[in-house]
């Protein structure tokens, strides 16, 4: 991977010298399509190398007690292990902290919000939000901006993220490239692509692949939410303009027995209002999955094992209840081989990629 | 030539339903879905709409000599392409701007009188790459995977009985090492209904009549997504669409189907 980092600093120096930017390039694998980018923030290898410096930063707090990357760990695959996340000031927030991985591809962003269809959208809540802080920031951009201008570091950063503007130093900027470097985590080289896409038929054991049938079968229904290379509907890129909605009520709670959730989190309904929108959530991609624990929207299930158990058992079969969750039976066999196959699905090298690492940890070499 | 007389003619050409060539003719099928009498649309829906949406291919039309002259399901990206078209007038939840309810062809001119479609996605076409395909054959809401294929027929809906209903109609029967994996040979049932329907040669609307689906005497949630013909319930879906269960083909030319018919009104 060390070659890497010139080629970046050549891309930026060519990018700087007049005339178009090269095209970002994604290196995707062959045959996979390419995520959406906003028109008005196109992809750029100095976007994403300001982007990575400034997700990993934590003067982008309150306090300077957390960055992004306190709740977005690389080596959980972007998430992080605890069931909810707590902010820079230490108030709880209600949800589990998603995996980053492939948000590039999804169709809309948090658990549950399909107006949020754009990372930069999103980044809006753990930036500013008041109501639960987490990064705090509201108020104090001024501040964050002036000490980043400070820095030699960033005003070189930032010069070649956004060259030709007189002061690049907007907070708009800076969520352009947090956008951009969280839209270069891809993560699609696991042995199930290797199996699927690459044609290798010896990448994935047996046991992984009676887990891969269980997976696609129709007792166990997964793939109708988890579902395409992405393992998720919520998914859209440049040859799927269209994008479904893909929220889910998983059958977890029914407080009055009428299929209501907990008033703390309803999920979709609480955006739409729509009363058939109970408890529906976005179903997040598999991939990663096994490094991602504890799981579902509140963090209330601690092991990939625990989830299969409360699938077969079926939830709680309220009239909100997506009719793919019903229960099913399995044996303890079974259950072993889905497990091997969602632990194929885990890619390392994406886990401890440099491209995707701290920029400021000691052995960066910075 | 003056662009007054250009307007004229193209004006004159689109009237006439045909564009460039006059030996071809561009047409509609427009559908529009109904529950009884009431014409069901995304406008104003309620939270429980039931969402539908389905794959047409092999438009072929039939002259007055019975001769079967095949029509072209025109390329127009991302609900038309190659060969094969998506409808979705009731598509994910009813989100407004996300459906289409019309498949436009090309044919010769001539005389017809009858007009066949496909309800799925050809054979050729069914097991092909999925991460290759491009729109509308990469919708993942209508795939099941590389083996079985597309989902020819999706209807999630509430049953008269007040029950859910999940209808989602497909190839079954299909054999290899693995879901990513495309069958060696054609899958057992293939349950491609033949919807054969009146011609109208300025383009027809089609009646989708969720009625027979909905009318299962079901009482608990049924799903049918597969393996239909060890189901009674699902037998009957399946034929509404004029297929028999266990071969998965039409019985007498799915002549008897009860899901699509020429609108009775406009």
């Amino acid at each position: 991977m060390r070659p890497l980092v010139p080629l970046a600093l050549a891309l930026t120096l060519a990018g700087c010298g007049g005339g178009e930017p090269e095209p970002y390039q994604w290196g995707l694998p062959a045959g996979y399509p390419e995520p959406l980018v906003p028109a008005d923030n196109p992809m750029s290898e100095a976007k994403v190398s300001l982007g990575r410096h400034l997700f990993y930063d934590r003067r982008l707090s309150v306090n300077g007690s957390q960055s992004c990357a306190s709740c977005h760990r690389q080596e959980l695959a972007f998430a992080e292990a605890r069931p909810t996340a707590v902010g820079a000031t230490g108030e709880a927030a209600p949800r589990n902290t998603l995996s980053l991985t492939n948000v590039a591809y999804n169709a809309s962003y948090t658990w549950a919000n399909p107006l949020l269809v754009r990372i930069e959208q999103q980044m809006l809540i753990p930036l500013f939000g008041e109501d639960p802080v987490e990064l705090g920031l509201a108020g104090r951009e001024a501040e964050v901006l002036a000490a980043l201008g400070a820095d030699a570091d960033y005003r070189r950063l930032f010069a070649a993220a956004f060259p030709g503007e007189d002061d690049p130093f907007t907070f708009q900027n800076v969520v352009a490239a947090i956008a951009s470097f969280v839209r270069s985590l891809i993560s699609l080289d696991t042995r199930y692509d290797r199996y699927a896409y690459g044609g290798d038929d010896a990448a994935l054991s047996a046991s992984e692949l009676r887990g891969l049938e269980l997976f696609h079968s129709e007792r166990l229904e997964c793939h109708h939410c988890h579902g395409g290379f992405n393992f998720t509907q919520s998914t859209t890129h440049d040859r799927m303009a269209v994008a479904a909605e893909p929220f889910h009520n998983t059958g977890l709670y029914d407080v009055d027995g009428r299929g209501a959730y907990p008033a703390a989190d309803r999920g979709l309904i609480d955006v739409t209002e729509r009363p058939a929108d109970m408890g529906k959530f976005r179903a997040p991609t598999l991939r990663n999955i096994a490094v991602t624990a504890p799981y579902m929207h509140d963090g209330s299930v601690p092991t990939l094992a625990a989830v299969i158990d409360l699938y077969a058992a079926g939830g709680h079969p309220s009239r909100h209840r997506d009719p793919f969750v019903r229960g099913f039976a399995i044996s303890e066999e079974e259950k072993r081989d889905l497990l091997a196959f969602l632990h194929a699905l885990t890619d390392e090298r994406f886990l401890a990629d440099p491209r995707h690492s701290d920029p400021f940890a000691a052995d960066s070499g910075r | 030539m003056p662009a007054a007389a250009l307007a004229l003619i193209l004006a004159a050409a689109s009237l006439a339903g045909c564009v460039a060539d006059p030996d071809t003719v561009t047409a509609d099928l427009h559908f529009r879905v109904l529950q009884g009498q009431d014409v069901l649309s995304c406008t104003g829906a309620a939270g429980d709409a039931p969402s539908l949406a389905f794959y047409v291919s092999e438009i072929t039309l039939i002259d007055g000599a019975g001769r079967r002259v095949p029509a072209t399901v025109s390329p127009a990206p991302p609900w038309q392409s190659d060969g094969v078209a998506l409808v979705k007038p009731l598509g994910d939840g009813c989100t407004e701007g996300t459906g289409n309810e019309r498949v436009t062809y090309q044919a010769p001119a001539g005389e017809y009188t009858g007009l066949e479609f496909a309800l799925g996605v050809p054979e050729a076409l069914n097991h092909a790459d999925p991460l290759q395909a491009a729109a509308p054959l990469n919708d993942m809401r209508m795939h099941w995977s590389w083996r079985t294929g597309y989902k020819f027929f999706r209807l999630d809906a509430t049953l008269a009985s007040g029950f859910p209903l999940a209808l989602h109609v497909g190839a079954t029967g299909c054999r290899s090492p693995a879901p990513v994996r495309p069958p060696a040979t054609a899958c057992a049932r293939q349950n491609r209904a033949r919807i054969a329907l009146p011609y109208r040669v300025d383009g027809l609307t089609v009646d989708v009549q969720l009625g027979p689906l909905l009318a299962s005497p079901a009482v608990a949630a049924l799903s049918c997504v597969g393996s239909y013909h060890e189901q009674p319930a699902c037998r009957d879906l399946i034929a509404r669409f004029g297929l028999d269960a266990d071969s998965g083909r039409c019985v007498e030319d799915c002549r008897r189907q009860a899901v699509f018919a020429p609108a009775t009104r406009p």
